[in-house]
């Protein structure tokens, strides 16, 4: 069988306060989607307005909270749907530019997807930027997280990061993946 | 004289999973493939295993750091002012191809800033100018990989544990009243992150506004 690959330009930015994972996913999602060169970046501090007001640019530790990704997606106008449970398949068509409407893939319909990881007492959000089927039909994702941030490349069986991201669950009962969030470009 | 730090080395089923499983890994070329290969075999770079100890381990009452059985290894060297790591989970496995805990696999294959941290702390252990802040005795390393907490760190316990007491090297935090490459005791390692856990505490766990079945997404996607 041959291996199928798909990728989108992602910039991981890392998360500027402890509980900000959701908005620093949100930011590199958002920003990674804009034309190369756009004045419309936003900063962590931005989607944290956005979501509580006030002033967190000034002040981030007194905004230091954790929020869902999907609420900062609502915010910058870029939430495709609602939450769906973790699927290989829809990260795969996402990242590949499916059309659910034709069934065609558009480069311009590309998008990461972002994963809420469930710890427990804590949470925390990364994004996907790619995917790999390979030759034995074992699924792979590449894991932008924003705790240690730029440069580093995550590549992690589909499988396992659903199960075990970052060495965690445990009993294999559930998941560590609780939900994917699609984006859509502005 | 320099911090001693003793070697792991792998079982045959772990060395097994490695062979067969890196080979898959896209992010891996042939040279790097043979690199961690050389890694499980104790020729080169560092064969550590994983304890993730999390948000009720550190609190008042909590199991600190002894609670957990290790979920597996990272194997990590440097490649050329990079560095690489294969993550081993032996934890059990749900979902379509769901696995017994103790059943080793490559999950993941690391590159970066991030795994170079891990590597540039084991080296600044073997400084000579750090033995005077470890007992002359050998010292066994472990990793802990705690994401919730936004750390990790090395953990080195003596190899006889009643001749030092055990010591945590942070290398990697988001919490700024931890300091990295440092030496810590367990009992204050885990009241540095005890705030960040209390904290966690205090806030409801994540509500989402709702939840699109797997039905309806195949539904609008023609399948």
């Amino acid at each position: 069988m041959a291996s199928q690959f798909v990728s989108v330009p992602f910039t991981n930015n890392v998360q500027e306060e402890t509980f900000w994972c959701w908005a620093a996913a949100a930011a590199n999602v958002f920003n990674s989607m804009l034309p190369p060169g756009s004045p419309d970046v936003v900063q962590q501090c931005d989607v944290v307005k956005l979501r509580e007001g006030g002033d967190p640019c000034q002040n981030k530790d007194a905004y230091n909270a954790p929020d869902a990704v999907s609420n900062a997606f609502s915010d910058l106008n870029i939430r495709d749907g609602y939450p769906i449970g973790p699927s290989f398949q829809v990260i795969f068509d996402e990242l590949s530019g499916l059309d659910r409407q034709t069934g065609e893939t558009k480069p311009e319909l590309a998008e990461p997807v972002c994963a809420e990881v469930d710890f427990g007492q804590a949470a925390h959000v990364v994004a996907i930027s790619a995917a790999l089927v390979d030759d034995q039909g074992t699924q792979h994702v590449w894991v932008e997280d924003p705790w240690p941030g730029a440069g580093n490349s995550i590549e992690h069986t589909y499988d396992d990061f659903v199960s075990n991201y970052s060495y965690k669950g445990g009993d294999g009962s559930t998941g560590v993946v609780s939900i994917l969030q699609r984006a859509v470009r502005l | 004289m320099a911090l001693t730090l003793s070697s792991h080395v792998l079982s045959d089923t772990v060395m097994t999973a490695v062979r067969t499983g890196v080979t898959s890994f896209r992010s891996a070329n042939k040279d790097l493939q043979q690199l961690l290969l050389r890694v499980a075999q104790g020729t080169e770079g560092v064969r550590l295993p994983v304890f993730t100890p999390g948000v009720p381990d550190v609190l008042r009452g909590g199991s600190g750091l002894h609670g957990h059985k290790s979920a597996g290894w990272r194997l990590a060297a440097a490649t050329g002012g990079a560095a690489i790591a294969a993550d081993i989970h032996t934890l059990a496995r749900g979902g379509p191809r769901p696995l017994q805990e103790g059943t080793p696999r490559v999950a993941c294959v690391r590159q970066g800033p991030h795994i170079a941290r891990m590597l540039q702390a084991i080296a600044a252990l073997a400084q000579p100018a750090r033995a005077a802040q470890f007992s002359a005795t050998p010292y066994v390393p472990y990793l802990l990989i705690m994401p919730d907490l936004y750390t990790e760190a090395l953990w080195l316990l003596p190899q006889k544990l009643h001749l030092a007491p055990p010591v945590v090297f942070p290398y990697y935090t988001l919490i700024k009243r931890l300091r990295v490459l440092t030496p810590h005791s367990e009992s204050e390692f885990i009241a540095r992150l005890r705030p960040t856990a209390e904290k966690w505490m205090s806030f409801p766990k994540p509500r989402f506004t709702g939840h699109e079945s797997d039905a309806a997404y195949d539904a609008s996607s023609g399948r």
